[in-house]
């Protein structure tokens, strides 16, 4: 992880270990085989320095340089290692830019406006199409036709 | 979210009222064998299956939905990517179509199915691959006349509408801007909505009610109607009396997919609708021997190309794609853009680290654009060690050159719009700093082994044919030589369709459940 997230600037906070539990809530829900495979993976990259031409040595003792360029080599190398590095990097990068403080880095905030486009949005349907939907006021819907329509949206 | 105060004024998605659900977690213990009868069984509730349901409710059959997903209603709709993916896509997103390169692929696992996290753009099939249908394939009735009625009503059950103008956002100014500079048409994007307000999340399920998925339409109408539904219910194989087919059986399921105990329907019709890679893979687990199952695969890849720009655009503000551009349809490339949380963008776009993290920085000054591209190579569905069906596709030279075409186009579309730089979906070329550098892309080996592909549209992979030894179904879905199964998702799609599905998913569900109802009536 230390590898495939930034730490410079805005990304100078300490969040690794959440960003570790945000993966790992992940691994229950993948499928069988990538779920099972995936300690092997880990293994690989921990171990497969020598496979990859970066000498006898592991993972976690190289230095960040040298690490990036080994990910890199595994990430261009054949199908297995490439849909390897590929899981790791993108439930890595999904977890760590989801964290409250790197969206707050970022300054994205999505959830006020759900609440105020909620409301919006009620207000809108009580009201005359013609107003509150000007472009689609003459669109035949599927629902007006049925009185007992469950999806309560007749307008 | 807050939403449960009575005095509050709510949308009226959030007051629809799911009869005839039974959770299949609840009376799923492992040692139960449940047994259900029915006329029709449909396994999936999404794009497909509800559409096709509700259909054969209202011609008067007794109709039972089997869904493997769980029920999660717009009320518990909210911002959060990490929660909602969990909730509402199948292995909480992580799927990956393997081949070179592997293609990040998405769907969803829950009632209403991929239609919950859909983008909502809603798309005729284009008149030309209907007429190559019909005339080159000899699918009787799929021309565009013949299908017009479907499709109309396809756009009423999904109240297919066009954006207001204060839904759109500042990417959208952008897109259509840099697109009119180069003299390309850009077309307004229909899509299944009621009174979209643009808070840009229908990715993860919309929170306002507005998208008019499966889960506020269909399913509800369906189960109004007198349709059942049993949740958490994971078909697994189809039953045979004979050589006919009497009904299916399967499995219990928790959220995360474990077993629970098992199921039997007897019906006289079985539907597939789990989509183009469970459908295949059901079909496999049952023993049905035609070659053809899984093969023929389709994937649309999808390529992202993002603009720099030095205003802040705030992608977080404007709907979800209100144009699309179809100016290069015919080449087999259509551009679309969309905005999207930061993890999935980083997610979605080569690197990581540092250099990776600078690009993330200016998230709020980035327009993500995309190509889709109408693939020509074909992909497999494969059945893996723990039974499971996987994909595998690989890009054939064609599209190697498509997505090269389409991911040059959009940067130049752009740089044309102002953009100082753009990122590109490729390894060993990731940026361009000024239009004169677009030769970069032409120069560059053509290769596929660095390109960042993802898609969320996969089909054909039971594709119909007029006979089994060339595809799956008959040209209404049936599967050739299996009486009793019919299939109505996006595996019968006879060819890869270079637009949006989903509208050509309800339009085909719609259109081949009529002939199950004359045949049902007939027997
Ligand atoms: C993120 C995203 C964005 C998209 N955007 C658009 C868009 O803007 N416009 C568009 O046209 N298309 C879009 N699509 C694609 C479109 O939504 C799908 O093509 C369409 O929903 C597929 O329909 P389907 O019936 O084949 O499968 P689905 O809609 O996926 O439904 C299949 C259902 O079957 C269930 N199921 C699977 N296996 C089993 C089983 N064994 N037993 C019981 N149930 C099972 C699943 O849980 C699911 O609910 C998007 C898709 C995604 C994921
Ligand atoms: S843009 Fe927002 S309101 Fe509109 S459909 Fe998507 S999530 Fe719903």
């Amino acid at each position: 992880m230390s590898v495939l997230r930034p730490y410079e600037g805005i990304y100078d906070v300490d969040v690794d270990a959440r960003v570790l539990a945000t993966m790992l809530r992940f691994v229950p829900h993948m499928a069988a085989p990538v779920r099972l495979s995936f300690p092997l993976g880990l293994l690989l990259v921990e171990f497969g320095a020598p496979f990859f031409g970066f000498g006898m040595t592991r993972f976690r003792s190289m230095n960040r340089a040298r690490a990036i360029s080994y990910l890199e080599r595994i990430g261009r190398g054949a199908e297995p290692f490439r849909m390897l590095f590929d899981g790791l990097r993108v439930l890595v990068l999904v977890a760590f830019y989801q964290q409250p403080e790197i969206l707050a880095a970022l300054g994205v905030d999505w959830a006020p406006r759900a609440e105020e486009l909620i409301a919006r949005r009620a207000k809108l349907m009580n009201m005359e199409p013609s107003l509150a939907n000007p472009r689609n006021a003459g669109v035949a819907r599927a629902d007006a036709s049925r009185a007992d329509d469950p999806t309560g949206t007749s307008s | 979210m807050n939403n449960g105060a009575a005095d509050i004024l709510l949308p009226p998605e959030f007051g629809i009222r799911y009869q005839n659900i039974e959770d299949g977690q609840k009376i799923g213990a492992r040692s139960v064998v449940r047994k259900y009868d029915a006329d029709v069984v449909i396994v999936g509730s999404g794009a497909g299956g509800a559409p096709a349901a509700r259909r054969l409710t209202d011609a008067g059959f007794d109709v039972l939905i089997l869904e493997e997903g769980e029920l999660h209603t717009t009320e518990s709709f909210s911002t959060d990517l990490i929660e909602q993916s969990l909730k509402l896509y199948r292995d909480a997103g992580s799927t990956m179509i393997a081949g070179r390169p592997p293609i990040i692929f998405t769907e969803g696992r829950c009632v209403g199915g991929s239609t919950v996290i859909n983008g909502g753009m809603s798309w005729r099939t284009p008149d030309r691959v209907l007429d190559h249908w019909s005339r080159d394939l000899g699918l009787n009735e799929t021309d565009p006349k013949s299908m017009e009625p479907y499709f109309d009503e396809a756009e009423r059950i999904l109240n297919v509408e066009f954006q207001n103008e204060d839904t759109l956002g500042m990417n959208d100014k952008l897109f259509v801007r840099g697109a009119k500079k180069l003299g390309w048409e850009v077309q307004d994007n229909p899509r299944n909505m009621k009174r979209c307000v643009g808070l840009n999340n229908c990715g993860i399920g919309c929170p306002t009610g507005a998208k008019q998925s499966m889960l506020v339409t269909e399913v509800p109408r369906a189960l109004s109607a007198g349709a059942r539904m049993v949740t958490s219910a994971r078909a697994t194989k189809v039953l045979f009396d004979g050589g006919r087919v009497s009904g299916i059986a399967g499995r219990f399921v928790t959220p995360l997919g474990r077993r629970l105990g098992r199921f039997e329907v007897r019906a006289r019709l079985v539907v597939l609708a789990a989509g183009a890679r469970f459908t295949p893979g059901i079909l496999k687990r049952s023993w049905l021997r035609n070659p053809n199952i899984g093969s023929g695969l389709h994937t649309h890849p999808n390529a992202k190309v993002i603009g720099v720009f030095k205003d802040r655009i705030d992608p977080t503000r404007g709907t979800h794609q209100a144009h699309q551009i179809h100016h290069f349809l015919e080449e087999g490339l259509l551009f679309g853009y969309a905005a999207v949380q930061p993890g999935l963008l980083a997610a979605t776009t080569p690197g990581f680290g540092e250099e990776h993290g600078r690009r993330m920085e200016l998230y709020h000054h980035m327009l993500t654009a995309g190509v889709l591209v109408e693939d020509t190579g074909e992909g497999k569905v494969v059945m893996g060690p723990d039974l499971q069906p996987y994909m595998r596709f690989t890009l054939d030279k064609s599209d190697v050159e498509k997505v090269h075409l389409g991911v040059r186009l959009l940067a130049e579309q752009m740089f044309a719009a102002g953009a100082y730089k753009v990122f590109l979906p490729f390894a060993e070329l990731p940026e361009l700093k000024s239009v004169d550098d677009l030769g970069r892309i032409d120069a560059r080996k053509h290769v596929r082994h660095d390109i960042e592909l993802m898609t969320v549209h996969i089909m054909s992979s039971a594709r119909m044919r007029k006979t089994a030894q060339e595809g799956v179904c008959d040209s209404a879905g049936r599967v050739h030589d299996t009486p009793g199964l019919a299939i109505a998702d996006a595996s019968v799609i006879p060819s890869s369709i270079g637009v949006n599905p989903m509208e050509t998913i309800v339009a085909l569900a719609l259109r081949n459940a009529d002939r199950w109802i004359d045949d049902l009536k007939r027997r």
